[in-house]
């Protein structure tokens, strides 16, 4: 065993897989930090140019790219009151209070420590939950499979973001879309209209490319259109001094304990666990009335516990294959273009990439560290690069990671396409997360379907003789009924 | 009608749900072993899926928008040419390429086609999202094809469409 753990950490710092890390880790913050990229986005955009390397390699610079977008978020949020993504809406609470005192800087390696402590806390909660969790899955078979399948498309509801009915339709359609091509179990044609690009499907990285890359750019090049500029914020000169972090001890420790254990809890979101964290250093503070005012606690709270997010997130994906975030599904997806099947089977047929995984997720904290404590210098510069300059040049990135997988132009009308169509669905308020989701578990969970009615000779009662499928299965029930109630009470209300 | 776009979503739902079926009807029913064949769960889907999209459209003929995203015509048309770019972009991109390889009296380094367009794409949708300076806007689009050329092509060792 001290073997394999041994070569997954040789392979997570090796040379290659350091350097990849580092560009994951700059990209990430680059990306983080200015609102017109996301996280997901730049997660979508490098998985095309990792899938050639080995998996942990290209796992060094996707981990990166994610550690290092959800910290980037702060920066914004901070300098100009502007969440650069979702997880950093918490940190407006304090942060844009703090620069107009004249404290950004000293906010800024806040948030940069906060997160790496976040990001630390949530490594060792990966080693020690995520084996163990998946040595408990290790009784599983095809309908326990086909139960999780379901778990994780239940997170479509919460994906939804309140448009519980058109995150149905995004799920629904993006499980029309996954039937494409060969039948997993008779090898029938299915939906192909006899086009040859479609016999083995849509292939994921042209989809994810468009969906939220391409679409996303659509979305920023409105507000270049509109006029609307985000200037560049100013950096005061005073500092973090240590005193200022062993202040906030407790509260880091907890608030990250909030984000580990809000990202292992599926769909829960990561503003959720910032909030949470947020309210719970609030009801702990020796000084409440600060907060609001622009305090230093409560920037320490949110950005440990979104970071620490990240670490909790992975422990359901590599375990079960349950992704709990946009991020994390495009993980699952990535994972799978790499040939590794997440679920605990992982565990036992890969456990040196597993534990390479593992190193390479404490290495990306480690470099977003010192690389954000480098970037908070020049934060100020780096949001204020211009979205008519920034956008074209994104556009042409797309293109490269959208044909670079299968080197087939046919994939580039699939990002034109999904690009197109992501933006009417942003428009038409339709979630695009749910469609992803639903591509990616609708093989697993209709496969897993028919093996198990196939073991069983057509009895449905395998579904409800297992403890562990029917306990699981009711959990998604509940999960899928609550909000379709409280929509058809909204409906009917209205 | 109070929402025409939730209306126009649902219809555009049942269309995709009308192509669906057609494209799954000739697949094989499940034999007497089975209970379940090849066109079973695109069936499940998109019946679940039509109902969604009536729903939809009751949900749109009966409650307003929460926000109209469709009310500017000045951002909605500015942003059609960027895209209609971005389609002739990839077009040319596809056909310069395909051109090159029937040229095979004649040596074209591999990407020359992702040079050529890229370059024209960008110093069109500079100017098309207001950067009036052409100088700049040469140097920015031959160096970022420079740039993409040398990380991807040379470095990665992608290959370039």
């Amino acid at each position: 065993m001290l073997d394999v753990i041994f070569q997954g950490i040789m392979n997570a710092i090796s040379f290659d897989s350091l350097l990849a890390n580092a560009i994951g880790v700059t990209l990430g913050i680059i990306f983080g930090a200015l609102p017109g990229l996301t996280a997901a986005m730049g997660v979508a955009l490098l998985i095309p140019l990792t899938f050639g390397m080995p998996p942990v390699e290209a796992f060094s610079a996707l981990l990166g790219m994610y550690v290092g977008a959800v910290y980037g978020g702060c920066i914004t949020a901070i300098l100009v009151g502007t969440p650069g993504t979702v997880a950093a809406a918490a940190t407006m609470l304090e942060g844009p209070a703090l620069t107009a005192r004249g404290e950004s800087r000293r906010a800024l390696e806040m948030a940069t420590v906060a997160s790496f402590i976040g990001g630390i806390i949530s490594a060792i909660a990966l080693i020690t939950v995520a084996p163990l969790l998946a040595q408990a899955a290790m009784a599983f078979s095809a309908p326990e499979y086909f139960a999780v399948a379901v778990f994780g498309l239940t997170i479509v509801a919460s994906l939804s973001s309140g448009q519980v009915l058109k995150g149905f339709i995004a799920a629904l359609t993006g499980l029309l879309v996954a039937t494409i091509g060969l039948d997993p179990v008779t090898g029938d044609m299915r939906n192909t209209f006899d086009n040859p690009n479609l016999f083995n499907g849509l292939s994921l990285v042209p989809v994810l490319v468009g969906l939220f890359a391409v679409s996303q750019v659509f979305i920023t090049i409105e507000d270049v259109i509109k006029g609307v500029v985000l200037k560049g914020g100013n950096l005061a000169s005073k500092g973090l001094s240590l005193r200022d972090i062993y202040a906030n001890t407790i509260n880091l420790i907890r608030s990250s304990a909030i984000g580990t254990f809000i990202g292992i809890i599926p769909a829960t979101g990561v503003s959720a666990a910032a909030f949470l964290a947020y309210a719970e250093a609030k009801r702990y503070s020796k000084t409440p009335e600060q907060y609001g005012k622009g305090c230093l606690e409560g920037i320490a709270a949110t950005e440990s516990s979104n970071n620490a997010v990240c670490g909790g997130a992975l422990i359901p994906l590599l375990t079960l294959g349950v992704p709990g975030d946009i991020i994390t599904a495009i993980m699952l997806g990535a994972l799978m273009i790499q040939g590794l099947t997440p679920g605990p089977l992982l565990f036992v047929e890969h456990p040196a990439t597993v534990y390479g995984l593992f190193a390479a997720f404490i290495i990306s904290n480690v470099l977003m560290l010192i690389l954000g404590l480098i970037a908070v210098r020049g934060a100020g510069k780096i949001i204020a690069i211009p979205g008519s300059l920034l956008m074209p040049i994104v556009i042409t990135l797309c293109v490269v990671g959208g044909y670079a997988i299968n080197n087939s132009t046919f994939d580039l009308l699939i990002v034109a396409i999904f690009g197109t169509l992501g933006y009417i669905m942003t428009k038409c308020e339709i979630p695009q997360p749910p469609f992803l989701l639903a591509m990616i578990l609708a093989p697993i969970a209709e496969t897993n379907f028919r093996r198990a009615l196939s073991i069983s000779q057509n009895d449905f009662s395998i579904f409800y003789t297992s403890p562990i499928t029917m306990v699981i299965l009711t959990v998604s029930l509940v999960i899928l009924i609550k909000p379709i109630y409280t929509s058809i009470k909204g409906m009917i209300k209205q | 009608m109070k929402n025409p776009t939730d209306v126009l979503s649902g219809i555009f739902v049942l269309i995709i749900c009308g192509i669906g079926a057609y494209s799954i009807s000739s697949l094989p029913e499940p034999t007497s072993l089975d209970l379940y064949g090849p066109a079973s769960f695109p069936k499940m889907i998109i019946a679940l899926l039509a109902f969604c999209g009536i729903l939809l459209i009751i949900k749109g003929i009966k409650t307003p928008p929460s926000k109209d995203y469709w009310k500017n015509p000045h951002v909605i048309r500015h942003l059609c040419y960027f895209i209609g770019l971005f389609y002739a972009y990839l077009a040319s991109l596809t056909y310069l390429g395909e051109f090159f390889i029937t040229l095979q009296d004649i040596y074209i380094p591999s990407g020359t086609a992702f040079c050529i367009t890229t370059t024209l794409f960008l110093l069109i949708a500079l100017p098309l999202l207001g950067r009036k300076k052409t100088l700049e806007n040469i140097i920015v689009s031959v160096t970022t094809t420079a740039c993409l050329f040398g990380v991807f092509g040379v470095f990665f060792k992608v290959l370039l469409p």
